[in-house]
Order: structure tokens, then C-alpha cells, then sequence
């Protein structure tokens, strides 16, 4: 009995072991199973990502080197191609500069505002940066801008007294209907201007010429953004103008200029035309208005006149062609107050120390202008500068005496 | 030996003299000449090298100066490609990025920041579902064309703690601009990395970009190297319920606040009182005056009352930026300082008028932001310079009569 209860104790003892023996075999099995699994599995994924990758590696290095050249590109375009112009621009400043032969700086055939602007503190720079000495300077420009060189060049020769009013003006407006407003490039009436510049004027002793188009080329990369501010300022000298000698007769004592214009930046609409008669009403009701209209086709800007409303003076025929930017520069050094179109002589306002509202309607062009203008006139401590937009003051009828005015349409001279 | 004969021998004698030392005399007198010639012409000669020297002065200041700003220029360049290798860092890899965050102002927020990381996304196609922004006051709705995935900041910390740790991090930089990790970023990235479970986390700090654009507002870089390193596009608003404000049909957004280009002056006050009259004569006004002093610009208050609504009592910190710009979304047309929202506005085809009085700290934010908004094709921008209409004897004077009382504006801290 004892035997048999002893070997079963024994055969089921056998039975267990032999049970968890299974038991942990197959765990093992199990394990080692799952272990060569996943061994198996990562191994292929390692596999098939080193492959991915392997793969990749073309593309990758495609896209390293497509941005590297975009790089090269970027760099190119942004920063060799300009710094090459400028460098061949600075090379024929400075061989102008050499010897003792009259430099003509000019003929200015192109707007008011760039000439005020750009073009004589670029002048003022390079005399200074090239050591020029004045009296080898010949400004060439229209309608009295003498008073503008002064202090850059010694000599002035007026276009207008070369030719007629309206042989300048149709010959112009060619030159402007071949290309472009600006002076991109030495034309044919250019070629023609120094030929008779260097018959009356120099004795026909052949000058150098310092064309804007120098200017123009150099510029051109700042007004589309691709030269920054620094590079802009290394190469002007703003300078403030000094108050021209000589009067206008007939001006009150305290008085505010006022120069409006069609243009981009006040075209030529209805509602223009009602805003700004509203303005100018109201600044003559502060004191007397001086409307400085010249009557004159010489470029593609046309004059708004406010001759009916009260307390306003229109200059009439004491400007003439000759010399009418001489006189509008008096009036405007003299005058309280200018209020005028941003753009022409909105830019020189200031330089002359008069307080100055430029007004617009649309900025698409005016946005470089504006940037430099205030840059310009922080540095030469100008008289204050605003600017007005008339889309605010319109949309929001924010200044009540613009919208109630509803008086007759100013015209235009045409 | 008489006279005569004496006389004789002395004019011999004379003559022999005179016929021996003559030429000792021509040759010292020539001699002497030379010497004097010798030494005007070393004298000459010793100018002349002296000018020589002074002259070759000339190339070598002229090569001083080009090195210099070479050395300058390529300074900027280096610096341009450090930023850009540090963005190449960031976005390398699989691992989530966090997209700030930004603690700093709202107008270079809308005007720079999320432009830059909208061209950061599209130079590097990164995966939208890498991208985290992390902003406060429910700016998401920026960014939506960006990510899907926005963190509130204001969900992990309080809007006190954050304007108390703000205003440390602002006076221990010395600059509320955003150029370095401050302990408050560090913070919020240990939250993001508990709340996205790992620490293998990318950051696009705003300090690259502020690093990056440093050299464009400074004018050392053109308005192109802005433009190829952002990405305009419209911006939608969000949708936020705003039954609660009753807001009318038809309405102007004003947000007022005191800055640098508009003091807080009593003569800036009373104009800008007028202005907002001005306006509710002829519209509703919706004024964007949060009451939240989360930054150093403190809204102008102005009683609302009438024609004149006020969002402030609906306006909680956590959906402020969300609910001001669904409400200018909604405008006729927006009126503010020219900074923060009205950056914001026209992006989303609002008209706007950008009020300031002192536009020296905005001129290159203007020159950006009209050429942008001409190409964007948005709003139309007007930046409105109030000290223009004070030499034209311009008011802003209301029509009427009636005048709105205005409270006291709070000082900007």
C-alpha cells in the first residue's frame, strides 16, 4: 500500500516536473520564437530603412544641392550683380573726377522731385567723395534751378534759354514717348543739349559729363528693394538748402504755398478734386493761400487750381518758364506752410526748413520716396514733414470739413 | 721808379690779379648759384615726395574703408547664415517643433513672425503635424494656415504670472523683443515636452527671426531679403461666438493704445476722443480696449455709451487676440495705432487707418507694410499722421455738439 501510495506521490511528482519542464520549454520556445521575431522584424525594418534610406540619399543630396544653388543664385543676384554696377558706377565717377576738363552734371531732363530728392544730394556726395572742385561743375537743368546747385557747381546753364519752352517740351515729351520719364540711358536730345551747351557755354572746349543716368543705374536697385538703406546713404549727402536771395513782390507776410498736382499719387478723380478744395479752403481760412501754378506743359503733371476760393493768390505771370522753379523755390522758402502733392517740390519744402504736408491718395509708388524722404530730412534736420493720405481722411469722413464741402469742381490746365 | 711808373706796375700788377683769381671767381660765384639752385630744387623735390607720401595716404584710407565695410557687410552675411544653419537644425529630424513662443508684441507677431514661420514651413515643406505654436490670447487663428496644432499659453500659466514674468524677462533683456531664451521660454518648453510626452523636441525661438530681421529694420539689408524670408497671405478669422457682444450690422473696430508713436498726451487724447466721434457720427464703434495690461502699451479708454460699444467686458485673456480679430473681421473698416492689429487688418481685407503722431520708430514697419499690403491685395492701408492736421488748422472736431466723455487713460507702464 505504502509502495503503491509511493509511487504514485513519486509518478506524480515525475508528472509535475515533467509538466513544468513542458511548461518552461515551451516559454522558451516561445520566447526564442518571439525573440527571433522580432529580431527578424527589426532586422527587415533596419533593413528597409537603410534602404529608405540608402534611397533617399540621392534626394537628399538633390535638395542640398538645389538650395546651395538657389543660394549661390540668391547671392548673385542680390549681392554680386549689384556690388559689380556699383563698383562700374563709382569707376566712371572717378574717372570724371580726374583731370582738370569742366564736368557738365546734368542735362536734368526728368521730375522735380528725383532732382530735389536724389539727384543733387547724389552730386553733393560725389563732390565730396571725389574732391571736385565746384568751379569744374556745369549744372545743366530747366526753369530756374540755379539756386539748387549752389555750392555743388559753380556754373548753371537754364535749358530754356537754349531752347523754346515748346521745343523743350515736344522734344522732351519724345525722349519720354521713346523710353521713359527717367534717364536711364544718354539719348539723342541729350547728345544735342551738350553740343550746344559746349558751343555757347564752355568755349567748345569738350567737358566730361556726369549723365543721371549714372544716378538712375544706381538707385535703381534701392527703389526695387534690392540695395538696402546703408547703401543708400553711403552715397548722399543730404544737405539742407540754403533760403535763395531775392523776392516775390506781392506776397502777404504769412502765407502758406500750395502746389497741387495730378499725378499717380493724386490722380485726377472728382473726389480729389473735392478733398483737396476742401484742404485748401480750409488752410485759407488760417491765412492767406498761394497757389503755385505755373501754367506750363513741361512734363505729364497737370496743376490744380483753386483760383475761386477766398483768401487764395494765384502767381500768375510772374511765373515764367525760365525761371519758375526760381520763383516757386522763393516763395515756398518764405512761406509759412507748404501743402502740395507729396512728391516735386513736397520734397523740397523741407530742405528749405518750411513745414510741409504732402498729400496722396495712393502710395504704390511713393513707398522708397517716403522711407528716404524720412531718413533725409532726419539727417539734414529739415522742417517737419507729414504726410496726408486722403483715403483715411475720405473713407472715415474723419475730417468733417472735407465731406461737407461741396462746392464747384476745380479744373485742371490742360 | 717814379709815379707814373709805379702806377704802371700796380695796374699790371691789378690786371695779373684780376686775370688769375677771374675764373676762381666765375666758378665760386656759379658754384654758389648751384648750391642755391641745389637747395631749392631738394626743397622741391623734398615737397614733391612729401606730397607723394601724403597722396598714397589717399589709397590706403580708401582701402581701409572698402575692408571696413566689407568686413561689416560680410559680418551681416555671417550672421544671416549662422541664423539659417540654426533653422536647418531645427527643422532637420522627425521629432515635433515647437513654434515659439512668442511673448512679445502683437504687431511683430502679425507683421513678421508668423510670415517668417510661414516661409520656414515652405522652404523646408516641413509636415504640419510636426508644428507646435505656442502663442497666448488666442492667436491660433494666425497660424491656421500653418498647423493645426496650437498651445494656449495662457492654459498653463495664469495671465498675471505671465504679465509678472514677462515684464521680468523684458527688464532683464532690456528689450521686449524676444533676441534669447528666457527662463519664462525654458519653462513653457519643459511644459510642452510633458504635454507632448517627450524631450526630443525642436524649437523655432522667435529669436531667430528677431536675429534674422534685426539687419532689415537697422537698414543693413534691403526690403528683398525680407521678402525672401516671409510669406504673406490672407489671414481668415476665426469663428468665435460673439452673440454676447451684440455687436451692430453694420461698425468701425477702434483699438487705441499709447505708444511710442502715439504718446499719451493730453493733446493726443483729446484728438483721439475727437476722431472716435468723429467716426460714431457716422458709424458704430466697436472699441478693441482689452483692459488687459499684458505688454508695456496700455489702451486708451474712452466711455462707451451710445453709438459707441465696448468689448471689453467680453473680452477674457484666453480668446482675446481671437475675439478682436474676428470682430475687426466683421468691420467696415479698422481704425487703430499704427502697430499691433493694424498690422493685422488689412491682411484680413479690412480698410484701415494706422493713426500716429511721431512715425520715427515706425518708418521701416511702414515701408514693409505698404509694399506688402499692395501685393497681398488686401485692405486698404492708410497710416493717418495726426500732427499733419494741426499746421492746416484741421480738426477732428465733431459736427455735433454732443461730446463723449472719456476716462482717464492709464499711463503707459
Amino acid at each position: 500500500m505504502n509502495v503503491l501510495a509511493v509511487a504514485a506521490n513519486l509518478a506524480g511528482v515525475a508528472a509535475n516536473r515533467i509538466n513544468r519542464f513542458g511548461r518552461h520549454a515551451s516559454k522558451r520556445v516561445q520566447r526564442l520564437w518571439r525573440a527571433g521575431h522580432k529580431g527578424v522584424e527589426s532586422s527587415v525594418h533596419v533593413g528597409r530603412r537603410a534602404a529608405a534610406d540608402t534611397l533617399a540619399l540621392p534626394l537628399r543630396a538633390d535638395k542640398a544641392a538645389t538650395r546651395t544653388r538657389k543660394r549661390i543664385e540668391r547671392f548673385r543676384e542680390h549681392v554680386v550683380d549689384p556690388w559689380l554696377d556699383q563698383r562700374a558706377i563709382e569707376r566712371d565717377l572717378a574717372a570724371l573726377a580726374r583731370g582738370t576738363d569742366p564736368i557738365v552734371v546734368g542735362p536734368w531732363l526728368s521730375e522735380v522731385g528725383y532732382e530735389v530728392l536724389y539727384w543733387r544730394p547724389f552730386l553733393a556726395w560725389m563732390v565730396d567723395r571725389y574732391r571736385i572742385s565746384p568751379d569744374r561743375l556745369v549744372a545743366v537743368s530747366r526753369g530756374g534751378a540755379a539756386d539748387w546747385y549752389r555750392g555743388i557747381a559753380s556754373r548753371y546753364v537754364e535749358l530754356l534759354e537754349l531752347f523754346t519752352p515748346e521745343e523743350f517740351g515736344a522734344r522732351n515729351a519724345a525722349r519720354r514717348g521713346s523710353g521713359d520719364q527717367k534717364q536711364l540711358a544718354h539719348g539723342d536730345f541729350d547728345t544735342e543739349i551738350l553740343e550746344r551747351v559746349t558751343a555757347r557755354h564752355l568755349g567748345g572746349r569738350k567737358p566730361r559729363v556726369c549723365h543721371p543716368s549714372l544716378m538712375f543705374r544706381l538707385f535703381r536697385r534701392f527703389w526695387f528693394g534690392d540695395r538696402s538703406l546703408d547703401f543708400f546713404l553711403n552715397h548722399m549727402r543730404f544737405e539742407r538748402m540754403p533760403p535763395p536771395p531775392g523776392d516775390v513782390a506781392g506776397l502777404p507776410l504769412r502765407y502758406a504755398a500750395v502746389k497741387f498736382y495730378t499725378g499717380a499719387a493724386i490722380p485726377d478723380a472728382p473726389e480729389h478734386r473735392r478733398a483737396l478744395r476742401a484742404l485748401v479752403s480750409r488752410a485759407a481760412e488760417q491765412m492767406p493761400v498761394v497757389v503755385l501754378d505755373t501754367g506750363l506743359s513741361l512734363d505729364e503733371h497737370r496743376d490744380f487750381l483753386f483760383e475761386d476760393v477766398p483768401n487764395v493768390m494765384l502767381l500768375g505771370d510772374r511765373l515764367t518758364p525760365a525761371t519758375n522753379l526760381a520763383v516757386q523755390t522763393r516763395v515756398i522758402a518764405r512761406a509759412s506752410l507748404f501743402l502740395g502733392t507729396c512728391g516735386s517740390l513736397a520734397w523740397l519744402a523741407p530742405m528749405l526748413g518750411t513745414p510741409t504736408v504732402g498729400v496722396y491718395a495712393d502710395d504704390r509708388f511713393l513707398a522708397p520716396h517716403l522711407f528716404v524722404a524720412k531718413h533725409a530730412y532726419r539727417l539734414m534736420g529739415a522742417g517737419l514733414f507729414t504726410t496726408m493720405d486722403l483715403g483715411a481722411v475720405d473713407a472715415l469722413d474723419l475730417i468733417p470739413e472735407l465731406a461737407a464741402s461741396t462746392g464747384p469742381r476745380v479744373r485742371t490746365v490742360q | 721808379m717814379s709815379s707814373l711808373e709805379w702806377q704802371r706796375v700796380d695796374t699790371l700788377a691789378r690786371q695779373t690779379k684780376r686775370r688769375v683769381f677771374a675764373g676762381t671767381r666765375r666758378s665760386a660765384k656759379i658754384a654758389a648759384h648751384r648750391t642755391r639752385n641745389l637747395a631749392i630744387q631738394g626743397m622741391v623735390l623734398f615737397k614733391r615726395a612729401g606730397r607723394r607720401l601724403w597722396n598714397l595716404r589717399k589709397p590706403l584710407v580708401r582701402w581701409r574703408y572698402r575692408t571696413h565695410r566689407l568686413q561689416e557687410q560680410l559680418s551681416t552675411y555671417r550672421d544671416e547664415w549662422r541664423v539659417e544653419r540654426e533653422i536647418e537644425r531645427v527643422v532637420s529630424g522627425t521629432g515635433p517643433i515647437v513654434i515659439g513662443p512668442w511673448l512679445s508684441e502683437v504687431g511683430y507677431e502679425v507683421l513678421y513672425w508668423v510670415p517668417f514661420v510661414r516661409w520656414v514651413k515652405a522652404a523646408f515643406r516641413l509636415d504640419p503635424e510636426r508644428l507646435w505654436v505656442v502663442s497666448r490670447g488666442g492667436a491660433g487663428s494666425w497660424y491656421a494656415d500653418i498647423t493645426p496644432h496650437y498651445v494656449e499659453i495662457f492654459d498653463e500659466i495664469s495671465p498675471q504670472e505671465f504679465a509678472a514674468r514677462n515684464i521680468d524677462r523684458s527688464e532683464g533683456e532690456g528689450t521686449n523683443k524676444q533676441f534669447g531664451m528666457s527662463e519664462l521660454d525654458r519653462m513653457l518648453m519643459q511644459r510642452m515636452e510633458a504635454r507632448l510626452g517627450t524631450a526630443d523636441i525642436s524649437v523655432l525661438h522667435p529669436s531667430l527671426m528677431y536675429r534674422l530681421f534685426k539687419q532689415f529694420w537697422s537698414g543693413h539689408r534691403p526690403l528683398n531679403f525680407l521678402d525672401s524670408h516671409t510669406r504673406y497671405v490672407k489671414i481668415a478669422p476665426p469663428s468665435v461666438d460673439l452673440d454676447a457682444l451684440a455687436l451692430p450690422k453694420e461698425y468701425v473696430a477702434v483699438k487705441l493704445y499709447a505708444a511710442r508713436s502715439l504718446p499719451d498726451t493730453p493733446a493726443n487724447r483729446a484728438m483721439l476722443r475727437a476722431l472716435i466721434e468723429s467716426i460714431a457720427e457716422r458709424w458704430p464703434v466697436v472699441l478693441l480696449d482689452t483692459g488687459l495690461n499684458l505688454d508695456d502699451h496700455a489702451d486708451y479708454t474712452f466711455q462707451s455709451g451710445g453709438r459707441i460699444v465696448s468689448a471689453k467686458p467680453h473680452l477674457d485673456p484666453r480668446r482675446n487676440l481671437a475675439m478682436q480679430t474676428q470682430i475687426i473681421a466683421g468691420a467696415r473698416a479698422f481704425v487703430g495705432t499704427c502697430g499691433s492689429l493694424a498690422w493685422l487688418a488689412p491682411m484680413m481685407g479690412v480698410d484701415t487707418t494706422a493713426v500716429f503722431t511721431d512715425a520715427r520708430f515706425l518708418h521701416s514697419h511702414l515701408h514693409a507694410a505698404r509694399r506688402l499690403y499692395h501685393v497681398l491685395g488686401g485692405g486698404r492701408f492708410s497710416p493717418l499722421d495726426l500732427s499733419a492736421l494741426d499746421p492746416l488748422g484741421l480738426s477732428l472736431a465733431s459736427r455735433q455738439v454732443a461730446t463723449l466723455p472719456a476716462g482717464p487713460a492709464p499711463p503707459p507702464s
